[in-house]
């Protein structure tokens, strides 16, 4: 009996890390995108594109010999200013519009970003990794990647963080308050545009994080390099449950622990079709609980 | 001495649909003014068009100045809070929460103001970490009229307070609109459906069918003429 | 003076007489005008015109379904993918077949079928799958179902890819004779244009509008909202399968990421320029980015110098110009160019009320 945890333990272990670590970057991805939909009912395709912001300014200044102290903050601010800016000039015209206007346009900014990046920066940039990336621990018998600790308790930490900020700032109630009921919440005085920025920025910086995890683990940025993260993010979102931030959450870790399990349980020939069972799973959920696991059974409409 | 609010020849419209035509109406301070009709007669849109939130053209104006060009936020913080149908409190948010975004707008003495309304509705004091989607639909209306008094509002507008709500607790809001005045000197414009109370508690009132203004007077010269059945079409409370 | 009920199809074919003189406009220059693969002196290639109205096949049955129902899709993309794989692997030449598709059944390895075949059967298994999947994911609505469409873009995205025995993983088919002529794109392309619009003007097709503009209250007269949007992704995956075959079949070599994301935009982008609600704005819209594309195309080659930086290839340029075109539909025409109408609904009204002013 001893022997068989001893054997299955670490392994255990280990996968239950690389669930945590793939679920928090697409939490942290998943959270971004629900944060502008709760309040505006933007589904953001561009968000895919932030992402690729962090990376290329990851680049650029590891490029030019910036120590690793000065780029995190920098590679967090980037893409919330891109966000901020994306704002002002493709969404704000457009405040208002059915959610398939929303949709379209978002992906109309996506693909602006993508074939510039492809102009400007047409092939893959490698990233110069910091040597204890590489680094493991070991915790008794167990070997964990350095890596996907920090990423992990740097993602519980954000979430901590963002919890009080919306539960204890006055912006980030008023965020709360816009989710629910937007015209309501202009009654009340507060800034319409305040609180939109407020998300779009807040979204950025999580597109930010993410795409410190995101890069440092893939170490290379391309131009195209958003879509499919965006794509993964954008289901977790739905099978958390629309418009509920801690559905994004919840569901960003359910479809990081189902890969994980997934490409661990099915055998070797299935393997490739790993990521197809990952979304037949997620129909399922949908069929079964069309409101999202978190969120809460619709009415008639 | 000049009204509080003054509308002339207001226009709102929803797209294509003109929801009121042409209204003219005024509010004194420290009156409570009745706006009666039935439904679709335009009250609510009339709230609406002068809480900023619905398109609309002709002169509204707030101590002698014009706000009928500005955004909802703009007028709020001229001191014009509205307390929409339906109470529409922030279900997923705490009480204490509703209430602090009420204040958003003046956050200066918003503790204080927050503890005066806690003493006019002592049943948000005893729920109040509760989220809003826990309270009755008599306290929720209770929650809306105090977040809209978080910004200490000169003008409140009230759309249908009494919606939905048992007799007793009708009765109860109604005695509260009574002290807001008295206490707390807030001039009231309220849209009813329910006229016999309106009429015993309120100054003046109008009374709206299909968008324009029918008739204007006292309680007193309201309940002897017969043209308030006519406006409700036969439907009197 | 009313038509009699039974009349309706046909007047609804003949108002798709418009724009099928259009294509037919099209294809006069594709025959008579047009240089063979390259640009002559003239500004599209033949090869240009079969590829507008293999689009023309793709995006008007993408409107079959979304233009009728309201729901965007993204998923469309896998029908035409399976629908140009099928064909493609009915079609290659028995000699080079079991090179390319080891696994194939052998029935398939030893035959090999000329165009119409091939896209027939591919259509038909296209149908097939639509009818499945229909089944499961039109239960949901809104956010959900354009969620649950997309994952299953992604699905087949993986099947392509990871299929190795037949499809032949991330290499691709090739092999693929190029038959389709410019006849038959379009012929087909007018047979699709004619059935998309007796879809939407028969009975199924405007239950479904009226589902689009409020699902609840349709369904509270009693139409079958979930039936009549089955019927309509029936049709709709069917005709972009007999779109993707003719590409399959035009392309003569296809992978699986011909049939992803990018391919899913262009569709998407063609249909909402040129307006989801009617056939004429698909159509539309297919012509106004095709001809954007042909006249942005040749300055992708060229170099830019902005002073402060200078760029070498301003490569993929049309996209740049495909999102100028949509943010202006967008800001300006939310409708798409067309509009509500169908052109000649437009016409006839002109016409009506110029015969009225006088």
């Amino acid at each position: 009996m001893m022997a068989v945890i001893a054997v299955t333990g670490p392994y255990l272990v280990q996968q239950a890390i690389n669930a945590l670590s793939l679920g928090s970057t697409y939490a942290l991805l998943a959270l971004g995108l629900a944060m502008l939909f709760s309040i505006m009912g933007l589904i953001n395709f561009a968000h895919g594109e932030l992402l690729v912001i962090g990376g290329y300014v990851m680049w650029a200044l590891l490029e030019h010999g910036v120590p690793w102290p000065a780029v995190i903050p920098l590679t967090l601010l980037a893409p919330a200013l891109a966000a901020i800016a994306m704002e002002r000039i493709a969404f704000r015209p457009l405040r208002g519009a059915s959610l398939v206007t929303l949709l379209i346009a978002s992906f109309a900014v996506s693909l602006l970003l993508q074939t510039v990046f492809q102009i400007f920066a047409g092939t893959d940039k490698g990233i110069e990794l910091p040597s204890w990336v590489d680094d493991v621990v070991d915790v008794g018998p167990y070997t964990i990647s350095v890596l996907k600790i920090v990423m992990t308790g740097l993602t519980l930490l954000t979430l901590l963080l963002l919890t009080l900020f919306l539960k204890r700032t006055l912006l980030g109630i008023a965020m709360r308050a816009a989710a629910e009921d937007f015209e309501v919440t202009r009654l009340m005085g507060v800034r319409a545009n305040a609180v939109v920025i407020a998300a779009f920025a807040l979204s950025g910086l999580l597109a930010g994080l993410a795409s410190l995890f995101y890069f440092t683990q893939s170490g290379s940025v391309g131009p195209f390099d958003g879509t499919e993260p965006v794509v993964k993010a954008f289901i977790a979102v739905v099978i958390g449950g629309l418009g509920s931030l801690t559905g994004a959450v919840v569901g960003g870790f359910a479809l990081g622990i189902t890969e994980v399990v997934l490409d661990a349980a099915l055998p070797a020939g299935a393997q490739p079709f790993g990521t197809a069972f990952a979304l037949l799973v997620v129909i399922a959920i949908l069929l079964l609980r069309p409101q999202g696991l978190v969120g809460r059974p619709v009415g008639l409409t | 001495m000049a009204p509080l609010l003054e509308v002339r020849r207001l226009i709102a419209r929803y797209g294509p649909i003109t929801a009121v035509r042409e209204a003219d109406l005024a509010v004194n301070e420290g009156e409570i003014v009745a706006l009666l009709g039935a439904n679709g007669a335009g009250k609510t849109s009339t709230l609406g068009a002068i809480s900023g939130l619905v398109a609309r053209s002709g002169e509204i104006r707030l101590d002698g100045r014009e706000i009928s060009k500005l955004r909802p936020e703009q007028i709020v913080r001229r001191g014009v809070s509205l307390t929409p149908e339906g109470r529409r409190v922030f279900a997923g948010l705490t009480v204490a929460e509703n209430l602090a975004i009420g204040g958003a707008v003046r956050r200066a003495g918003a503790g204080e103001q927050r503890e005066r309304l806690l003493e006019l509705f002592p049943v948000l004091a005893q729920r109040l970490h509760a989220p809003a989607r826990t309270l009755s639909g008599g306290e929720q209306q209770q929650l809306a009229i105090a977040r809209s008094l978080m910004s200490r509002p000169r003008l409140l507008l009230l759309d249908e307070p009494t919606l939905g709500l048992a007799p007793k607790l009708v009765a109860l809001v109604f005695e509260l609109i009574g002290r807001l005045r008295a206490e707390e000197g807030v001039t009231v414009l309220l849209v009813e459906q329910n006229v016999h109370r309106a009429l015993d508690l309120c100054d003046r009132a109008y009374v709206m069918r299909t968008g324009r203004i029918e008739v204007e007077g006292t309680p007193d010269e309201l309940r002897r003429t017969t043209r308030i059945e006519d406006a409700y079409l036969g439907i009197v409370a | 003076m009313s038509r009699p009920w039974r009349y309706w199809a046909v007047e609804s074919a003949a108002g798709s007489a418009l724009v099928a003189a259009g294509l037919a406009l099209v294809f006069l220059y594709g025959v008579l005008w047009a240089g063979g693969t390259t640009r002559h002196t003239v500004l599209f290639s033949k090869d240009t015109i079969v590829y507008f109205f293999i689009d023309v096949v793709l995006v008007v049955g993408l409107q079959i379904f979304s233009g009728n129902s309201g729901i965007l899709s993204f998923g469309h993309t896998a029908f035409i993918g399976t629908a140009a794989y099928a064909a493609s692997l009915l079609s290659i030449d028995v000699a080079l077949k079991s090179y390319v598709s080891p696994g194939l059944p052998h029935y398939l390895e030893t035959h090999s079928v000329g165009l119409v075949p091939a896209t027939l059967l591919a259509v038909a298994l296209v149908g097939i799958l639509a009818l499945a999947t229909g089944l499961v994911v039109l239960r949901l609505d809104g956010a959900s179902a354009v969620i649950a469409i997309l994952a299953l873009l992604l699905i087949a995205n993986v099947v392509f890819g990871a299929w190795t025995s037949v499809t032949r993983g991330a290499g691709g088919l090739y092999g693929m004779p190029e038959s389709t002529t410019i006849g038959w794109a379009f012929g087909t392309a007018v047979l699709a244009v004619v059935v998309a619009r007796v879809f939407k003007d028969s009975r199924t097709g405007l239950q479904l509008q009226g589902s689009r503009e409020d699902a609840f209250s349709a369904a509270a007269v009693g139409v079958h909202v979930r039936a009549a949007r089955l019927r309509a992704w029936l049709l709709s995956a069917m005709v972009s399968g007999a779109g993707g075959a003719l590409f399959a079949l035009k392309l003569g070599a296809i992978t699986p990421s011909t049939f992803y994301l990018q391919e899913t935009f262009t569709i998407v982008v063609m249909l909402v320029i040129g307006g989801m609600t009617t056939v004429s704005g698909a159509v539309a819209g297919v012509a106004v980015v095709t001809f954007v594309r042909e006249v942005v195309k040749p300055y992708e080659s060229r170099s830019l110098d902005l002073g402060v930086m200078h760029v070498d290839r301003l490569t993929n340029l049309t996209n740049l110009a495909l999102v100028a075109l949509i943010l202006a539909v967008l800001f300006f025409r939310r409708e798409g160019l067309v509009g509500r109408s169908e052109l000649d609904e437009s016409l006839r009204r002109l016409v009506r009320r110029g015969s009225r002013n006088r």
